[in-house]
């Protein structure tokens, strides 16, 4: 698969332009669509280029509930 | 003579259900099941299409301008300086802007606000954190900077809470720590405002 950046979606891989329709797609599947977070888990080299755009297409889903995941400090 | 087959000993596989028990319990004590941890954040409202470019005119004071560069190196500039910085002052930095607690001309300009449950309050609530990263920036220099700013608007309102209602902010009821909210408002934004000079 190469080792550039690439976005993964659950369990698959995935192009910026998909992440919109997942998002709409998992938020159908809950019972409370105001509750949903989504967790974005980024490598520490991850350019920001590709963090702004997903960040965009989530404000644009409407999807603005965000965790950055990480790990406790020491 | 009569040809005797020879028979194949068999294996002793008595043990191969130890082998089990053995490997079950190795997965056992070695698997774990991370609950995810992270910097819960809440994205602005997305920009209206029909609405006109909304740009906010911001006084220069109330801004402060925090910038990666693509080495993760971080700027900092309000009215008072503006130079490359270590992320650990930061926290500090940020503490001191918003909190401007001599109503410093260069800093954000403190008003008069009525808050439910506090009264008439002294606060800096038309301040604003600017937050830019290039494209190439490292997500963690990103990550630190969120982080730094997060704990410095946390460390606030518990100073606050302790000072007011003696506890810190996350033992308060739901409606003190929304009046704390109000004192303190985070107001980080990852637009470029518009100001204009004063």
């Amino acid at each position: 698969m190469g080792s550039g950046t690439r976005i993964q979606l659950n369990d698959r891989y995935a192009e910026p332009r998909e992440v919109m329709d997942f998002v709409a797609a998992e938020r159908k599947g809950m019972v409370n669509e105001g509750d949903q977070v989504i967790s974005i888990k980024a490598d520490q080299h991850t350019h920001m280029g590709y963090i702004t755009d997903i960040k965009e297409v989530l404000r644009k889903s409407w999807a603005l509930k965000i965790n950055y995941s990480a790990s406790r400090r020491n | 003579m009569a040809k005797k087959k020879k028979k194949m000993p068999g294996l002793n596989t008595s043990s191969t259900a130890d082998i089990s028990f053995m490997l079950l319990i190795f997965f056992l004590v070695t698997t774990s099941m991370d609950t995810d941890m992270g910097l819960s954040r809440r994205l602005p409202n997305p920009p209206d299409p029909d609405q006109e470019d909304a740009q906010v005119d911001i006084k220069s004071r109330n801004i402060m301008y925090v910038r990666l560069n693509p080495e993760g190196q971080l700027w900092i500039k309000d009215e008072v300086s503006s130079d490359y910085v270590d992320i650990a002052i930061l926290r500090q930095r940020a503490k001191d802007f918003i909190k401007n607690e001599q109503n410093f001309s260069k800093w954000p300009e403190k008003h008069v606000k009525i808050i439910d449950h506090l009264g008439r309050c002294f606060v800096t609530d038309k301040h604003v954190i600017s937050v830019q990263t290039a494209r190439d920036t490292p997500y963690f220099a990103y990550f630190q900077v969120q982080n730094e700013l997060v704990a410095a608007y946390n460390e606030l309102r518990d100073e606050i809470s302790k000072e007011k209602f003696g506890r810190p902010y996350e033992a308060l009821d739901e409606d003190l720590k929304a009046a704390i909210r109000q004192y303190y408002p985070q107001n980080i934004s990852e637009a470029e405002p518009k100001q204009y000079k004063q």
